[in-house]
This record gives structure tokens, C-alpha cells and sequence, in this order.
């Protein structure tokens, strides 16, 4: 009697696990996942200051996260990713930037933020 | 007819998408060639320090440019177009702003500091960023230890406290007359403040200093207030201490002319007072020393003078004892005017006459007291 409880609970135990790793793998969850990791990396670098601080690599960001989005509409999930990758990686130096340059000049804009440099 | 209308048809199905192929083919070459300008134009745009001095302008430029050739790839020549027109618009800004001149030599940046205690230094400079402080303390206040109010940097003396024009070193009183050093003019000499720490002078030196000398140039006596005292009579004798400081007299008499106790007169020496014994002996009196000073000087002015001395009494007691006693005052006197007076003793003789030769009545004192007396005869 019990064997026969537990025959359903396992097809469906197998089942939604099937459907997770199937999903894990998919393109369109894979590239949301980096553009969201990517979208957040580029939030915490804007707000430390990596506009004025670390420009060239803010903007860097923030292009690639842009473009990322815009392939991830086009279901180029596999250059999304890529793209996200990149705007994490340049968000994550501009981060870095900005807190080395901070440091050093205080609470100073940076001189090409001062430039009046606009993308 | 039908046949020619299909066979045009089928040229056209063949020759139209050649066509396209071939047409898509030249819009790529276009496009990798755009794509070759643009990042020629990024690079001279970094030459000339875009990094620097365009940085977003040169990211967009290089990021859609990255994004040109992607979309190439992938064939999406429209696509392609959008992000050729945005790199290369970036391009050109980021190397119209990219001024080597000024782009490629790193400015020092313009550092906005803070100063938290307003002293005009910067925190990160000022040792104490929330007191102000002097510059040259490093942002920190000055001290004063000794509380002189001269800061210890410039205090000479910082742990005692001494005024700013000695340098906060404590005033020093190297005399120890009350005035101190920085305005004594004598600080090696004992000196009152009146006469800023000199010691007053004794033009004179009398022992008076000029002040507290009424003749500052002359010199004299504490008692006269440093003045000289007069002898107006000349007799050496200063007034101060002269009983006659206008008759000259004797030294020993405090400046009174010597009373003239004797007279020559008659061939006698006659006295004007009486010498005086012990009483019913021969010793004469200290007090009677002047008289007979003043004989033996009569003797010495006239050497040729030669005296008798007689002696008397009065009439009490007996002759004979009288004339005794008489004979012997006679005697002490003789013996006075030689011993003391030096006297030639051939000169002078000395007789005792006791009661016989009485000048007045012996009834009463002073009848008797003038019958006892001594003469001197000149012989």
C-alpha cells in the first residue's frame, strides 16, 4: 500500500527535476540571469560614482548591457550572455576604479567628468 | 507567348535574388569599410588622448563599433548600419575632443580639499582636522606651557612664564636691587628704580650720595646733611662743635678764647681765683690746674721773672699748725709749677706765713675763705 503512495511522489519529484534542469540550461533563463547580474553590477558601479569617476569603463558597461538586452529580444540568447558578461566585467572594473580613485583625490569628481564629456 | 512569359519569369526568379545576394554583398563590403574607418578614427582618437579627455564618447564609439562587426557576422546589415552611424558619430566627437596638447600631458587634478576646523589646511594634512591650528604646527593649535601667552615654538623659556619683549624667558635681577634687568641701566650695580637700578653717585665723597646731599659738591658731615661746616672765627674749631664760633679760641676750651685767670700787677702775680687744696691738707685741686697753667705761662713770657710763693691761712686752729700747713701749700705749689709746668725751681722760693698776714677780718666764712689763699710775688 505504501509503495504504491510513494510510486507518483517519485514520478513527480523526477519529473519537476527534469523540467529544473531543462530550464537551467535554457537559453532564454541563462541570458536573463546574466543580463540581471550584469543590470546589477552596472547599478552598484552608477551609484558608487563610476560615471564620474570611471567613465570610459562606465559607459562600457552600460552600452554592452543595453546591446545584451537588445539581443536577448532578438533571442540571441548566446550573444546576450556574452554581452553580459562583458558589461559585468566592465562594471565591475569601473566599481573598482571608482573606489581607487575616490580614495586617492577624496571627494572629487573626476577631471573628465569635470570635461563636461557626455555619452 | 506563354512560353516567353515563363521563361522571363524564370530569368526573373533566378536573376532578382542574385541580384539581392550580390547587392547584400556590396552593402557589407561598404560597411567593413565604414567599419575600418571608424576604428581608425578610434584610434587616432586614443593617440591623441580620448581616454583621457573624451572617455564616454570614445567607449560608445568602441563598444558599437565591437557591436558593427557582431551584427555583420550575424548578416544584419541594417543593424550593422545603426551602430556604424553611432560609433562613427562617437568617433569623430571623442577626436574632436581629444586635444593631444592638452589631452596627452596628465594634469594634476585639481584637488577640492576639505578643511573641516577652517585653520586653511586640509584634512588630510591637518594632524588635527576638527581644531584649528597653525599652519606651521601642522593644522594643530599651539601650545603654550607656561601660559606667558607666547606660543612654546616662539617661547625662548616654554615651561616658565616671562614677558613677550624677553622672549618668554623670566626678567633676571643679576644686582638684586628690585629692578629688573631689561630696564635696570646698571644690572651689575645696586641701584634704586628712581635712578633706573644706578647706584646714585657721591660727587663729593662724603659718604652722602647726591641726592640725600644737601652740598653734593662738598664734602661733608652726615650731621650737616653733607655739608661742610663753617669756621667763621677761623679758630679751627667747626662751628658745629664751637661755643664761640664767631671769638677765635682754644681747641680745648670747644672754641672759647682761655678766660685770663692772672694779672701782673704791683710786682705780683695776682690770681683771680684761689687754688684750691684738700681740704687742711697740701693737695691742690685738679681745678686749679688752669690757674697755675696760666702763672707758669706769665713765668715762661718773662724769663726773668723771679716769684716768691707765700702761703696764708685764716686764724682757726693753732699759729703754729697754720704757718705748717701754709708753708707746706706753699711748697706743693712750687713743686706744681717745676714738676708739671717746668719751671726753673731757682726761681721760684715758696714761704708758709700761716695766720699773720690776713686780707680781711676772719670773723666770718668768707672773711677766712679770702685769708686762705696763695700769692705770688714778684721778687
Amino acid at each position: 500500500m505504501r509503495f504504491k503512495l510513494c510510486v507518483p511522489l517519485l514520478n513527480q519529484c523526477a519529473g519537476l527535476m527534469i523540467i529544473a534542469g531543462v530550464l537551467m540550461h535554457c537559453g532564454p533563463v541563462t541570458s536573463i540571469h546574466h543580463i540581471l547580474r550584469a543590470d546589477q553590477a552596472v547599478t552598484i558601479a552608477q551609484r558608487a560614482g563610476s560615471d564620474t569617476y570611471a567613465p570610459y569603463e562606465s559607459t562600457h558597461a552600460s552600452e554592452y548591457l543595453h546591446k545584451a538586452r537588445e539581443e536577448q529580444g532578438y533571442s540571441d540568447y548566446e550573444v546576450a550572455v556574452r554581452y553580459a558578461q562583458r558589461a559585468r566585467d566592465y562594471a565591475d572594473q569601473a566599481l573598482k576604479l571608482t573606489r581607487a580613485r575616490q580614495k586617492v583625490t577624496g571627494a572629487l569628481p573626476h577631471p573628465a567628468a569635470a570635461k563636461g564629456s557626455q555619452p | 507567348m506563354k512560353s516567353v512569359g515563363s521563361r522571363i519569369l524564370k530569368q526573373a526568379l533566378v536573376l532578382v535574388p542574385a541580384a539581392l545576394v550580390l547587392c547584400m554583398c556590396a552593402r557589407g563590403d561598404v560597411l567593413t569599410q565604414d567599419l575600418k574607418l571608424i576604428r581608425d578614427t578610434i584610434q587616432r582618437a586614443r593617440d591623441n588622448g580620448a581616454l583621457r579627455c573624451a572617455p564616454r564618447e570614445l567607449a560608445m564609439a568602441e563598444s558599437h563599433a565591437e557591436f558593427v562587426n557582431n551584427e555583420l557576422e550575424q548578416g544584419d546589415y541594417v543593424r550593422a548600419e545603426a551602430h556604424v552611424a553611432l560609433a562613427s558619430e562617437q568617433a569623430k566627437r571623442a577626436l574632436a575632443l581629444a586635444d593631444p596638447t592638452h589631452c596627452l600631458t596628465p594634469k594634476a587634478p585639481t584637488i577640492v580639499r576639505v578643511d573641516s576646523d577652517g585653520d586653511g589646511l586640509s584634512d588630510d594634512v591637518d594632524a588635527c582636522p576638527k581644531i584649528p591650528g597653525a599652519a606651521d604646527n601642522q593644522g594643530c593649535p599651539l601650545k603654550d606651557s607656561d601660559g606667558d601667552t607666547l606660543f612654546d615654538r616662539d617661547d625662548a623659556c616654554p615651561s616658565e612664564p616671562g614677558p613677550i619683549s624677553n622672549k618668554g624667558c623670566p626678567l633676571k635681577d643679576s644686582d638684586g636691587d628690585g629692578v629688573m634687568d631689561d630696564v635696570d641701566r646698571c644690572p651689575k650695580e645696586v641701584g634704586p628704580m628712581q635712578n633706573q637700578g644706578c647706584p646714585y653717585p657721591d660727587s663729593d665723597g662724603d659718604g652722602l650720595i647726591d641726592p640725600e646731599d644737601g652740598c653734593p659738591k662738598e664734602a661733608g658731615p652726615v650731621s650737616n646733611k653733607g655739608c661742610p661746616v663753617l669756621d667763621r672765627d677761623g679758630d679751627t674749631v667747626p662751628d658745629d662743635v664751637d661755643a664761640c664760633p664767631d671769638v677765635p679760641g682754644d681747641a680745648g676750651n670747644r672754641g672759647c678764647p682761655k678766660q685770663s685767670l692772672v694779672i701782673v700787677k704791683d710786682q705780683q702775680i695776682i690770681i683771680k681765683q684761689q687754688v684750691n687744696f684738700q681740704s687742711g691738707k697740701a693737695k691742690i685741686l685738679p681745678n686749679s690746674f688752669e690757674l697755675l697753667s696760666q702763672v707758669a705761662a706769665v713765668l715762661r713770657s718773662n724769663p726773668a721773672m723771679r716769684v716768691q710763693i707765700q702761703g696764708h691761712t685764716d686764724n682757726r686752729g693753732k699759729p703754729a699748725a697754720n704757718e705748717k700747713l701754709s708753708q707746706a701749700r706753699a711748697d706743693a705749689v712750687r713743686s706744681h709749677l717745676v714738676t708739671r709746668e717746668s719751671i726753673e725751681a731757682a726761681r721760684l722760693t715758696a714761704q708758709g706765713l700761716g695766720q699773720t698776714k690776713p686780707i680781711t677780718e676772719n670773723r666770718t666764712n668768707s672773711g677766712r675763705a679770702q685769708n686762705r689763699r696763695v700769692e705770688f710775688h714778684i721778687q
